[in-house]
């Protein structure tokens, strides 16, 4: 049958748009996934702003850490920087929300060459907790925002697709492969709603280690351990990332500790031994570590209280103490502020003797410029200090704030709260962060901003939160000291 | 394997490839090796079912065009039931029966309703096969004696899983001329703008509104009258924009292959008034029931008692089609009210003033005819979203206590409400220029720059849908 040019022409024409329409879109696709547009435009407080925040900072920690730490949220809010520091071992958490071996993995290739240029490589420190083989701990968000070209998509299709088939992705990762930025469906809706996301997990929350600490405690007993059965196998893509992992180790020769989380509600120590002899065979040339619930004792009071298994800032503590003494590990203590200092760059915010608000009897400035705080003339809930406005984090989202922060320099303690965050944990408001108390190379300043961290330090911080507040259009902020509560802060992490 | 995805990408993309370069032999072999693949995708278990039910119309077209007996016609439907009545309806009924009877019958645990996973679109092939049997009995057709064009035709994967409920005569005539369109240009660009339309549909409206719909019916004591009155406005659309731009999807797709499916819909929430409605929601399932059972019932030929009586059958039939549960039967109730209502206004409009009713209503009326009927449309879609009659109840009555000044239980308002508005505002203007213009017509009569704007917008645009696909609410049936 013939049909007349006429029609022949506009549906030519009408092919030659959709080839133009579709053009726009893979441009569209390559400005928000290789150029990173997506955060450009809405700031950090994604899954995504994460895992970008903690790798562009990984290389520069890489070059110094004693200990690297890979893994999921286990991780990231399981194992504390302080005790490490307290034995003068600088510590690079790399835990990530939901990361597991593949992610891992794909983060140490990352830090590869730096790790080869050193001459002392780190202790590498791999959870290989059993959930991190479950299925719904998919790594797709892990593998786009690291993966971040089609060509390396490309490249480890067939380990990367095996990964999406199991964990019920196939189809998002076929579509992100043709469009990577695909990604950003999880968050449009909310952009176009006027509203924000807080897929960011815990943004912001993190100290200059990369601890992100749960301040909370379990109100209830811990249940019985049981014994598993029988082996859970993992899925075979998460052994195939996990060898790929401990390849690059060994290449390195580079330790490594198997960590496997212990706040387990089924425990197979045949299990364990099982898996650790098989990788040992596996690379008879790699110092592999095991650690795991045998290695750490928890009682109550080390797990959060919600509804999460993560460990408090506590039960952190016990496990970096474990990791310490299982690997014998000694620190620098002398040399720890030099090497923490250059990991770190600084810019000043207002300083405290600027600072207004709450009853002047209540603050004396000292001859350093810094301001000691007299809680004892303070009420419950009182705002004792707030700061003028500063830059807080350019592109920043309005309202949202990724502060990437270090607290609290030298009086132990600290509470940071993110105003107007709406919180569906026990967590996301609150950080309970510490860092070497009286360091000599950040003692002299009270409340810092630095590319990525903010560093505070009050005299006394027994009942106090820091309050960020009033955050403008993603470029001014205010901190507000508020004082918490009437009655001396409990020696133990806070209830709430 | 959903419409809206990568593999179905490279599925239809191999699939033209196939249309354009290969010989007619070869492409109906590959279509069918594709189509198998396509409903094997997810879970292969299923092929057995499908070839079952091609191989009982395969070879019941071929007995039955020999043996013209109403014994083996009930035979041959019976055969081509049974898998829809074990996967679909067994649990149903022996539930039904218990109820009945107040005792618990017991079941082998094989015969247990959770064990039964329904093969998704069994119920649109089923009638397919069925439709293919008593069109060869009354010699509509001829009996297909190629087993590949056959299966090919039962396979067709554009309208495998969710209809159109294409018949032999219609479709296998261009299965055979597969591969000889000489319009190329034009199944391509027409493919193309109904994709581009589903797409729309599909992702931006009907998927955006699930979310929230999900939401509210998830938990419903929780929820405010006004979300309950949102969520009953949104189903409404989301069904809609759901089985259309499935369709459209299923039409595009087709079109690129050079077959012409039939279309499903013809602005169903355009009627003014519930018959209206049912010639235009779900044409094919409609016509089918009209041609294999109303009219075989005598339609509307009867006394007005034997046509009500007639129509509740249908909707009875039609409501169990959707699925095997109560919510189904008493929405399939509410619209066999309304049309038995209707057709008894009717008549006696016709009798009482036969003038009139020949005369067509003015505009003003005729608004007013189509916002009642989309509300009563709307109102009974509560029946067919809610999980039980029992939460079905739970919605009415909070929609009744958002209408009662003070008696409102409003607990909780959902988030992101202005967005899910402005979606409803994309889908009315959609359909506004859907039912009025020429859409395609219009785009193409646009210069080049215009034409590629307004797609990459739409393409964009599906950047505000949600991450996770949501499946097409038909494959469940």
């Amino acid at each position: 049958m013939q049909y007349s040019s006429s029609i022949s022409s506009s549906n030519r024409r009408f092919l030659a748009a959709l080839a133009v329409g579709l053009l726009a879109l893979v441009a569209v696709d390559h400005w928000l996934y290789a150029r990173r547009g997506f955060l450009d435009l809405f700031g950090p407080a994604t899954q995504e702003g994460q895992i970008l925040a903690k790798l562009d900072k990984a290389p520069r920690f890489a070059a110094a850490a004693d200990i690297i730490m890979f893994g999921s949220s286990f991780t990231r809010s399981g194992i504390s920087t302080q005790p490490f520091l307290d034995k003068g071992i600088l510590p690079f958490n790399f835990g990530i929300s939901a990361g597991g071996p593949l992610f891992a993995y794909y983060a140490l290739a990352h830090i590869r060459p730096v790790l080869e240029a050193r001459e002392k490589k780190p202790v590498l420190v791999l959870e290989i907790n059993e959930p991190a083989g479950e299925t719904n701990l998919n790594q797709f968000e892990h593998i786009f925002a690291t993966v971040r070209t089609r060509s390396a998509l490309i490249r480890d299709f067939p380990d990367l697709l095996q990964h999406a088939r199991e964990h019920d992705k196939t189809s998002q990762f076929l579509a992100g492969v043709f469009l990577p930025s695909l990604r950003y469906r999880a968050y449009g809706r909310y952009v176009l709603g006027g509203g924000r996301f807080h897929d960011g997990s815990l943004a912001g929350n993190e100290d200059a280690g990369g601890y992100a600490a749960i301040n909370s405690i379990r109100p209830d007993e811990l249940p019985a351990v049981e014994e598993a059965s029988g082996p859970a196998p993992y899925p075979a893509s998460t052994m195939t990332y996990i060898e790929r992992f401990l390849r690059i180790a060994a290449e390195l020769d580079a330790p490594v500790v198997l960590y496997r989380f212990p706040n387990v509600k089924h425990w197979s120590s045949r299990r364990t031994a099982e898996l650790v002899a098989h990788f040992r065979a596996a690379f008879p040339t790699l110092n592999i570590v095991s650690l795991g619930k045998e290695d750490i004792a928890l009682t109550r009071d080390d797990i959060q209280s919600c509804c999460g298994m993560h460990l408090n800032a506590n039960g952190s503590d016990k496990v970096a103490a474990a990791l310490i003494d299982k690997l014998g590990l000694r620190g620098d203590r002398e040399n720890l502020a030099r090497r923490w200092r250059a990991l770190v760059d600084e810019t000043r915010i207002p300083a405290p003797a600027l600072w207004t608000g709450g009853s002047p009897d209540t603050r004396v400035a000292g001859a350093d410029g810094g301001l000691t705080i007299d809680f004892n003339g303070t009420g419950k809930n009182d705002d004792v200090l707030m700061s003028p406005a500063f830059t807080v984090y350019p592109g920043m989202a309005a309202g949202w704030l990724n502060l990437d922060m270090a607290f609290d320099l030298s009086a132990g303690h600290i509470w940071v709260a993110i105003d107007d965050v709406e919180d569906s944990g026990d967590v996301r408001n609150a950080s309970h962060v510490r860092l070497p108390q009286g360091d000599p190379a950040i003692e002299d300043r009270q409340i810092m901003r630095h590319g990525g961290m903010t560093l505070v330090r009050i005299a006394r911080t027994e009942q106090v939160r820091l309050r960020i507040t009033q955050i403008g259009d993603g470029v001014e902020g205010r901190l507000t000291l508020r004082r918490l509560w009437s009655e001396p802060r409990p020696e133990s992490p806070v209830r709430r | 394997m959903n419409f809206v995805s990568a593999e179905y990408f490279v599925l239809l993309s191999i699939a033209v490839l196939t249309v354009r370069f290969l010989p007619h032999r070869w492409s109906v072999r590959v279509l069918l090796l594709l189509s198998f693949i396509f409903y094997g995708w997810d879970n292969p278990a299923y092929l057995p079912i499908l070839l079952f039910l091609g191989l009982i119309g395969y070879v019941g077209g071929l007995a039955i065009d020999r043996h013209r007996t109403p014994g083996v016609l009930w035979a041959l439907i019976l055969l081509s039931l049974s898998s829809l009545l074990y996967f679909k309806y067994l649990g149903f009924f022996t539930r039904v029966l218990s109820d009945l009877s107040g005792i618990a019958l017991s079941r082998p645990p094989e015969f247990s309703v959770h064990a039964l996973v329904l093969p998704i679109g069994i119920s649109f092939f089923t009638f397919q096969a069925i439709s293919y049997i008593v069109d060869v009995y009354w010699r509509d057709v001829a009996p297909e004696r190629s087993p590949t064009m056959f299966m090919l035709f039962k396979a067709f994967f554009p309208q495998l899983v969710a209809g159109p409920i294409e018949r032999a005569g219609h479709l296998i005539p261009q299965l055979k001329q597969l591969g000889t369109d000489d319009r190329r240009e034009q199944d391509l660009a027409l493919g193309g703008f109904l994709i581009l339309k589903g797409i729309f549909l599909k992702i931006v409206i009907a998927d955006n509104l699930a979310v929230f719909v999900n939401s509210f019916y998830g938990d419903i004591a929780a929820r405010s009258p006004l979300d309950a009155l949102l969520a009953t406005y949104f189903f409404s659309i989301q069904i809609y924009a759901d089985f259309y731009g499935y369709t459209l999807l299923a039409l595009g797709s087709a079109r690129l292959l050079g077959i012409d499916l039939i279309s499903n819909f013809a602005h169903p929430y355009f009627a003014e008034n519930i018959q209206q409605f049912w010639r235009r929601w779900h044409i094919t399932l409609t016509t089918w029931f009209r041609d294999y059972v109303y009219i075989p019932l005598g339609g509307n030929r009867g006394a007005p008692a034997r046509t009500v009586f007639n129509i509740a059958l249908v909707m009875l039939l039609v409501a169990l089609w959707h699925g095997a549960n109560y919510t189904f039967i008493v929405w399939g109730a509410g619209h066999a009210a309304l049309l038995a209502l209707y057709h008894l206004y009717q008549i006696g409009r016709s009798r009482i003033a036969p003038d009139q009713a020949r005369r067509s209503a003015g505009l003003f009326v005729r608004g007013i005819s189509l916002l009642v009927t989309f509300h009563l449309v709307t109102f009974l879609w509560i029946f067919f979203r809610a999980p039980s009659v029992e939460a079905a109840g739970q919605v009415i009555l909070k929609l009744w206590s958002g209408m009662v000044p003070g008696s409102s239980d409003a607990v909780t308002a959902m988030p992101y409400t202005g967005f899910y508005l402005f979606i409803t505002a994309l889908f009315i203007v959609f359909a506004v220029l859907d039912r009025a213009t020429n859409m395609e017509a219009r785009l193409k009569a646009a210069s080049l720059p215009l034409q590629a704007a307004a797609i990459a917008a739409i393409l964009l645009l599906t950047y505000a849908a949600p991450f996770d696909a949501i499946q097409f609410i038909y494959f469940q049936f």
